[in-house]
């Protein structure tokens, strides 16, 4: 058991189905907050996050504010989720639309990334995140 | 026990969140052996949709996105969801499969009909003899007011 390093990201082109169960990352080791680097680059219309909480621990979700000084645009605040309640017995489901990326983005690597960062409330974390990348038209 | 009526349409602005989805489903098909119908409202103001579909049953489903009237319309889009084999929850087991589907042309699939509401319709078919066990949110990607 071990908290994902780096996010999967699905690909979807327009009118696009995702393979059957994409697994998603999986965060369930610790009770401190993981961050994980989705690496998105810059081509794309969008990009939303699934998260899903499956266990008895509320979790805070949060896309961090990025550092992108190449962008024309200002980078923007984090966009932070209220707790995602408890999912033990009924597992709950958060999405987050972001739909500027390149705001959010870190430049370190010649791919931006998005930093997701989740904070268990209390316990240890449990949940599986999926993003979706919403591709250009070709 | 019944089977959704029509499928309940998330929206989400630009860098929002949604509120809780509880119990991962949205809305919930479980009964009967036979192939359901149902529409979702998308209107045309959109940036795209998302379904999510997750399928619980014994059997293959097949899922299809049916060509709407509305033209340029677009032909259907189907896929198929192998028998529901992944297990997750920590007191909870529940058994699936997902899938997610990117409409990003919405508009191609929608149907006019009697209504101002644009909406497309979502076919939902279970394999034969097994009954249909399905889960599905839409989630509706907002223009910039």
């Amino acid at each position: 058991m071990a908290n994902a390093t780096s996010g999967t990201v699905l690909d979807f082109d327009l009118a696009e189905v995702s393979a059957a169960h994409a697994p998603g990352d999986v965060c369930d080791t610790g009770s401190s907050a993981v961050t994980i680097p989705y690496e998105i680059g810059h081509d794309c219309d969008g990009v939303v996050f699934v998260i899903r909480s499956t266990s008895t621990v509320a979790l805070k979700a949060e896309i961090l504010k990025g550092t992108n000084a190449n962008s024309l645009l200002a980078s923007k605040g984090s966009v932070q989720v209220a707790a995602i309640g408890a999912g033990n017995s009924t597992p709950q489901v958060y999405i987050l639309r972001c739909d500027d990326p390149a705001r959010h983005l870190i430049t370190d690597t010649v791919k931006g990334y998005i930093n997701l960062r989740l904070t268990p409330n209390s316990g240890t974390i449990a949940c599986t995140i999926w993003c979706i990348k919403l591709n250009k038209p070709r | 026990m019944s089977n959704a009526a029509a499928i309940t349409v998330r929206d989400l602005d630009r860098a929002e969140v949604s509120a809780v989805i509880e119990n991962h489903v949205g809305d919930v098909f479980d009964t009967g052996q036979v192939a359901v119908t149902v529409p979702c409202y998308v209107n045309h103001d959109t940036e795209g949709v998302i379904l999510r579909i997750t399928s619980g049953g014994t059997g293959i489903l097949t899922v299809s996105v049916d060509a709407g009237d509305n033209f340029p319309n677009k032909g259907a889009l189907e896929t198929t969801l192998p028998i529901a084999s992944v297990t997750e929850g920590e007191t909870t087991t529940i058994t699936y499969q997902t899938k997610y589907i990117r409409l990003d042309d919405a508009i191609r699939h929608l149907t006019s009909g009697a209504t101002y509401k644009g909406y497309f319709n979502l076919t939902l078919t279970p394999a034969e003899s097994t009954t249909l066990v399905a889960w599905v949110e839409c989630i509706k990607l907002n223009q910039p007011h």
